[in-house]
């Protein structure tokens, strides 16, 4: 467990987003984060994962620093060069946002607050499986969930949501091997083998039209690498 | 000779011919393509002569010669999966780390990815896994 004291004096919070193709919806994203989140100051970094479009122009133009994968490697890969990019630029609290605009900014003060109040190492976003979310994809986050809870013995609210915050301390004990959508729930197995201290906050389900993110084929994998992780230890 | 024998000779033949070729635009080792050579001839002399193998599939406890080329043809693709399984995971962890070696690298007027050293920065926690 990390210790609750040294929780208490952060200094820069990093906002970690991995994106592939999000010319259309990374700008907005970026706006709707502020310089400063909860008195302290924020970096936006995009870590721009093989896109073939204006991703990384767009990040730039509206001020996050970009950080390029010459080819894409998924999304796990590029949430870890984002994270080793910020702890460098003096980030001692990360958050990790989707770059296809299924995250309010605004639900950022509410994700780092019990990171900064000391209460917690890692802060875990959850949706409600609603009307909003394809059914495929409530299926698969709603079952997958359930049987990380089965395997794992803890229980998290939404094991695929991306929208986290975590301290740098608390880092060292989640850091991922995952390059791929896989990458959430290793954090959270490794997350619950620490025993780091979890909280959750709701947020909104936010789903676009043209989403492309985790595939039931996806789902899948993860549920072999969740047999792994559980038969690894 | 059957038709499954003449099927298996044209078949060793083609994949002798495509051996070659491989080595002859250096995607393969002499080593390696020798190595081929001689999988692509045993399958063709079994076939063409497979009276020469009676002998050895009664000590083996196999009913049939063909039982004897399956389970070995079994074998061979067992391995072969498993190295090639191993190589592919090799080359895929060396190919994320250079990848994410080069973009942390060319971030370096932003200070991240080398640390005064010059060293390209880790994790914490990488070093242990």
């Amino acid at each position: 467990m990390v210790d609750p004291d040294s929780t208490a004096r952060h200094r820069r919070v990093g906002v970690v987003i991995p994106a592939r193709n999000e010319a259309a919806r990374i700008g907005q994203v970026l706006a709707g984060i502020a310089s400063r989140v909860e008195d302290l100051p924020v970096l936006s970094l995009v870590v721009d994962d093989g896109s073939s479009d204006r991703t990384d122009e767009v990040a730039r133009e509206h001020g996050a620093r970009v950080i390029t994968h010459a080819i894409n490697l998924g999304k796990g890969a590029a949430m870890k060069t984002g994270c080793t990019a910020a702890l460098a630029a003096g980030c001692d609290v990360l958050v990790l946002m989707d770059a296809d605009g299924q995250h309010r900014a605004s639900d950022l003060p509410a994700i780092v607050a019990p990171i900064l109040s000391g209460k917690a190492d890692l802060v875990l976003g959850v949706r409600r499986f609603t009307k909003e979310m394809p059914a495929t994809a409530r299926l698969g986050n709603w079952g997958l969930t359930r049987l990380f809870r089965l395997m794992f013995g803890a229980s998290f609210g939404d094991t695929q949501c991306g929208l986290r915050a975590f301290t740098s301390e608390a880092y060292a004990h989640v850091d991922w091997l995952a390059i791929d959508y896989a990458v959430e729930t290793e954090m959270l197995v490794r997350a619950a083998r620490a025993h780091l201290r979890t909280v959750e906050v709701d947020i909104e389900t936010i789903y676009h039209d043209a989403y492309k993110g985790t595939t039931p084929l996806d789902g899948l994998r993860i549920l072999a690498q969740m047999v792994r992780w559980r038969l690894s230890r | 000779m059957a038709g499954i024998q003449l099927i298996a000779i044209v078949f060793g033949v083609a994949m002798a011919f495509w051996t070659y070729r491989a080595y002859r635009r250096r995607d393969l080792l002499g080593v390696e393509a020798a190595i081929w050579f001689a999988v692509w001839l045993g399958l063709i002399l079994v076939s063409a002569f497979p009276d020469a193998l009676r002998n050895v599939v009664g000590p083996l406890k196999v009913a049939r010669l063909l039982d004897l080329v399956m389970i070995v043809g079994i074998l061979l693709l067992s391995t072969l999966v498993f190295l090639l399984n191993n190589r592919v995971r090799r080359l895929e962890r060396r190919m994320v780390e250079l990848v994410r070696r080069l973009a942390l690298s060319a971030d370096e007027p932003h200070g991240s990815g080398k640390d005064s050293k010059g060293e390209v920065h880790r994790d914490p926690g990488q070093t242990t896994k």
